[in-house]
């Protein structure tokens, strides 16, 4: 039985004075991969913000947690040290610090130890291969003057170097060309191949998640669960749309 | 087709610019000296602190030295400006007792149709006295005092009074300030109760008609908790030859929960050294606005402060200056905040042209205890041609480091991309550059009531014509 | 016993309330000084000379013009067509009980480039006053960079002022890194004269203890076309002071030049006061003219951003405060410096 990451009961959120969860329970465990789909505006990336801490989002009532650790109670910064992580949508610039050189005080801050510089560039070298971008990557500084799409490829170059165990991918997609949406999905297929990760993607494409192995999927509608399922539900949704669950929602 | 006449729309130049007989009026003697400043006590029937206050303030008038920035004021010798001029007439509740010449003046500029169309009550003062007051009936019955100060300060304020004057703007602060508090005559005095909202505006509108006088009126605000309130403040002068020194004071005292919003649109006359202060401290989630649009005076230094006490309380000010030929007007904003977060947003707009000088000079203080405060500032300065000068000088100090202040400021041109646009589609280029100054004030006349806005408008298609070629 | 005497330095061109005090700076100096001894690698291509660069205006004002007006002024040229390949490097330790007053003046033809690195550290608890002057002339096509690097320590006075005029299609860039010392007065004043000349300058300070940082920029715009950039990112902790004064100045004339400024300021902690008055003058219609700045706290997403990668909250500000300097730094145009000063940065 493989072990439960993330639970998250009956969990209502706020942005601002409204809300915008109203009420989601969730379980993933290691080596799942959760798909969530709907319609804009649904609460999606709520979700992803509120499990990774995000200040803006207040969660009024239920309970998130990741293994024992009550996660509600924990600043951003200890929720990735217990395992989690979360590619932001827009990416922030950082000038001055380069992309190596923040993974590593990153990695030194989570584990305590001391990251040796020669290794570590040969392992971000590797990645950088498998990801198909530029060597010279990992020294610019963090985000600034990046393309979209270069944005969205060092994020994926942090989840594989830093290693989470439950990686939260917030539209990694959206914006993409062919090619770069070939780029993320190779790194994202990488991670799901290591033992014990677990993957929650919200997306609204389905060129990414071709060649992943998707164990669940979840529709939001208006801050709601509407629908649990398997990988079959991904094609219903490309073939049909929400439609169906948006009428239900509106009726019931 | 016919249009509607409203008070303010189709005015030919010359609507500020006439002036009235002086006949009979009561005057002091030229100068400044301690036998004006009591004879103006006397006449004024002041009470006795009032009258040792504005002896010390002469003291410290001729202890102070000129500021050392800001625009010359050479051309202003105290010794020819006239402290004090009273028109020959008593305060009047009516219009229809107020002398026909002075009534004629308040009528061409169109004061009392603005009463009955859209205010709740208005003050008119002529050079040195208020010469109308009033209030309408059921905004007195809230318990609203709206009255001119003199009077004010014999009657059940008088305690309020004594303990506000000049306690916000005090005559130390600078040489105008200690003249004011010498020779202050005029001006309103506003007091709003706990509770109580005035929906509609309070207007006070000041004719300075005599060559070479002062004017010097004193306008002293108190909002009350959970109250509100909008005054308006309007200012002109007809032209002399001569100089003319406005140094008015209004101090503003807003209480917790309230909100208060102050529009001004000055028109002084361009012989005018206008360097008025005003001043507002701002209690625990209240509001301030300010709305303030430059257009007149020869020089003018003119600075509101706002001093953010309560916490969470928060300003806003938008502001325009237009200086044309033989104008230099150094304009802008104070604001200190001392509340925790607290916020305070600033947009000016200046418009310089034929010569003109616009300065626009801020500053923003955040003081230690000023947790989580916030601050924008935005200077934005438009040059209509090269004999102008826009200079922006914003300094900012701040000293709580959990707090987040940020200042823009942009100086520029009209696009000649945007006229030529304007002109594709069959506009004349004076017309296109006129549309794209009145676009770029929009910020500020879309702030003000209908008729100021019109009003702002039509200064600046005056101030347009003939601005190329 | 060192004779002290009060002048005024740093005075804005256009001076603002004076109930703010930062329209200008009073400092306690030593009324004489002697001249350095300061380490000089002089590359092939800069020779001395005997030209006179009296006419380059520094942006201290005329009081320390006053002060250095009998020290003796180090003049270099660099010939026209000249392009020198190696930093022209001067480096000073100051050692304790010094009173260094020195002045350097340096004159690069037509079409020629060179980098300058001025380096001035003072050991380690050793107290002392300094004063230094550097004109710079920038010849037709040229390309000048100038690196002022000041490493203080907790008991030194340094005032480092700098000047220079720029031709036609002249570059010049200046590079301002200051680590805390007691006291840093830093002046800059940059005519742009000739049509699409332009200067950037790349400012970077971190002050802290009770330390007072006072900086005065002056950038003035003549010619056709010109273009100036002054970059800044500042750092401030415990009880330092700092006052930062720029000014753009659009001369009558000056037509389709642009000027730009920018500063960023982190504030560590509360106590330490942060100035700032950047002005824009303009007498010309056919400019552009921007000025941006923020001061205080680091932004809500940023700081969620970092968190959310695993580094905790007084890291990030830790973190920061080095990459502000980090990124001035790394635009400094030799390589060997920048490392230096990147592992200085890291090491502090």
């Amino acid at each position: 039985m493989a072990e439960t990451l993330l639970r998250v009961s009956n969990l209502k959120v706020n942005a601002g004075d409204k809300e915008i969860l109203h009420g989601i329970d969730l379980e993933v465990k290691a080596g799942e991969t959760h798909v969530f789909m709907g319609p804009n505006g649904a609460g999606k990336s709520t979700l992803g913000n509120s499990i990774m801490g995000h200040p803006a989002y207040e969660v009024t009532e239920g309970e998130i947690y990741y293994r024992n650790l009550d996660l509600l109670e924990e600043t951003p910064d200890k929720r990735a040290k217990a395992g989690l992580f979360m590619t932001f949508q827009t990416p922030i610039e950082v000038p001055g610090i380069t992309v190596a050189n923040f993974m590593r005080n990153a990695i030194e801050m989570r584990t305590g130890n001391r990251v040796r510089i020669w290794d570590f560039r040969k392992k971000i070298k590797a990645v950088e291969n498998i990801l198909s971008i530029p060597e010279d990557y990992a020294d610019r500084d963090l985000n600034v003057g990046f393309s979209g799409g270069e944005k969205k490829k060092a994020e994926i170059l942090q989840l594989l170097i830093l290693d989470p165990e439950l990686a939260i991918l917030d539209e990694t997609d959206s914006g993409l060309d062919v090619d770069a949406v070939r780029v993320v999905s190779q790194g994202i297929e990488e991670f799901q191949k290591k033992e014990g990760k677990a993957l929650m993607i919200i997306t609204h494409n389905a060129a990414i998640l071709e060649a992943l192995k998707v164990t669940h999927t979840h529709i939001l509608v208006d801050g709601r669960i509407v629908k649990n399922g398997g990988p079959e539900l991904i094609d219903e949704i490309f073939s049909e749309g929400f439609e169906k669950y948006l009428e239900a929602e509106a009726n019931g | 087709m016919a249009k509607e006449k409203t008070f303010v729309e189709d005015v030919p130049r010359d609507l500020y610019d006439f002036k009235d007989e002086e006949v009979d009026f009561y005057r002091v003697d030229n100068g400044l000296t301690e036998a004006i400043v009591r004879q103006i006590s006397e006449e004024k029937n002041d009470p006795q602190w009032m009258t040792d206050f504005r002896l010390h303030c002469l003291e410290l008038y001729n202890s102070l030295d000129m500021v050392p920035w800001g625009p010359p004021i050479d051309g202003l010798d105290m010794d020819n400006i006239v402290t004090y001029v009273k028109p020959k007439t008593g305060m009047a509740g009516k219009w229809e007792d107020v002398p026909d010449d002075i009534k004629n003046t308040f009528e061409r500029l169109g004061i009392p149709e603005a009463e009955r169309k859209s205010l709740a009550g208005v003050g008119a003062q002529y050079d040195s006295e208020l010469v109308y007051h009033n209030v309408r009936a059921e905004v007195a019955a809230q318990g609203v005092i709206y009255t001119d100060l003199e009077s004010a300060m014999h009657g059940p304020y008088a305690e309020m009074i004594q303990e506000h004057f000049m306690k916000l703007v005090p005559p130390t602060d600078h040489k105008f300030a200690a003249l004011h508090g010498a020779v202050w005559s005029g001006g309103s005095f506003v007091y709003v109760p706990p509770g109580v909202s005035v929906e509609i505006p309070l207007q006070s509108y000041f004719r300075l008609n005599a060559p070479g006088a002062g004017q010097f009126e004193h306008t002293l605000i108190i909002v009350d908790d959970h109250a509100s309130l909008h005054f308006i403040e309007g200012c002109s002068a007809p032209k002399y030859s001569v100089a003319n020194l406005h140094a008015g004071c209004v101090e503003i005292f807003v209480g917790d929960n309230a909100k208060m919003r102050y529009s001004t649109i000055e028109n002084w006359s361009k012989n005018m050294y206008n360097l008025n202060t005003k001043r507002v401290t701002v209690g625990e989630n209240s509001a301030m606005e300010w709305v303030s649009g430059s257009f007149g005076s020869h020089t003018s230094y003119l600075y509101p402060m706002t001093i953010l006490k309560g916490d969470h309380s928060k300003m806003d000010y938008t502001g325009i200056t237009f200086a044309g030929e033989g104008q230099e007007l150094d304009t802008g904003m104070k604001v200190t905040h001392i509340g925790k977060h607290t916020t305070s947003s600033v947009n000016t707009r200046s418009i310089c042209k034929d010569g003109g000088i616009s300065n626009t000079r801020t500053s923003v203080v955040v003081t230690p205890e000023a947790d989580g405060s916030k601050s924008i500032v935005g200077c934005t300065s438009l040059m209509l041609d090269s004999k102008s000068r826009s200079d922006t000088i914003p300094a900012i100090d701040v000293r709580n480091h959990n707090s987040d202040v940020g200042h823009e400021a942009k100086i520029g041109k009209i696009s000649d991309e945007a006229v030529f646009y304007l002109m594709s589609r069959g506009i004349t280029e004076e017309d296109a550059r006129a549309m794209i100054v009145s676009g770029f004030a929009e910020s500020v006349s879309k702030e003000l009531p209908l008729e100021y806005a019109v009003e702002m408008n039509n200064l600046i298609r005056l101030e347009m014509v003939g601005a190329i070629g | 016993m060192t004779n002290l005497n009060t002048i005024t330095l740093n005075r804005m061109k256009m001076i603002t309330w004076r109930w703010l005090k930062m329209n200008e700076r009073a400092v306690e100096f030593p009324t004489e000084g002697v001249a350095g001894e300061p380490a000089v690698i002089l590359p092939a291509g800069v020779t001395e000379s005997n030209q006179s660069v009296d006419g380059v205006k520094c942006g201290c004002g005329p009081e320390v013009d006053a002060l250095l007006e009998s020290t003796g002024t180090r003049v270099f040229a660099v010939a026209d067509n000249t392009t020198v390949e190696e930093p022209f490097k001067i480096r000073y330790d100051l050692t304790d009980g010094l009173s260094t007053f020195d002045k350097f003046g340096i004159v690069v033809g037509d079409h020629a480039k060179l980098t300058i690195i001025m380096d001035v550290v003072s050991e380690e608890a050793s107290a002392g006053y300094a004063a230094f002057q550097t004109r710079i002339v920038v010849g037709k096509e040229s390309e000048v960079s100038l690196v002022q690097i000041h490493r203080g320590s907790a008991g030194y006075h340094i005032i480092d002022d700098f000047g220079a005029s720029v031709a036609e299609n002249g570059t010049f860039r200046a590079y301002q890194i200051a680590f805390t010392g007691k006291e840093n007065d830093l002046g800059a004043h940059v005519e742009l004269v000739g049509d699409r000349s332009n200067c950037v300058i790349h400012s970077g300070y971190l002050t802290a203890d009770d330390h007072v940082m006072d900086i005065n920029y002056y950038v003035n715009h003549l010619g056709r076309s010109a273009e100036s950039n002054i970059y800044t990112s500042g750092v401030l902790r415990d009880t330092c002071q700092k006052v930062f004064r720029t000014t753009i100045d659009f001369q009558p004339g000056a037509v389709k030049a642009v000027g730009e400024e920018n500063e960023n300021v982190l504030l560590m902690n509360d106590g330490c006061t942060n100035k700032t008055v950047p002005t824009i003058l303009c007498g010309e219609e056919d400019v552009v003219g921007e000025h941006g700045c923020t001061v205080g706290r680091l932004a809500d997403d940023l700081i969620f951003y970092l968190e959310s990668r695993g580094i905790p909250n007084e890291e990030i500000y830790e973190m920061m405060a080095k990459a502000r300097l980090e990124a001035i730094i790394r635009q400094i145009p030799d390589e060997k410096t920048r490392e230096e000063l990147i592992e200085f940065n890291n090491n502090l």
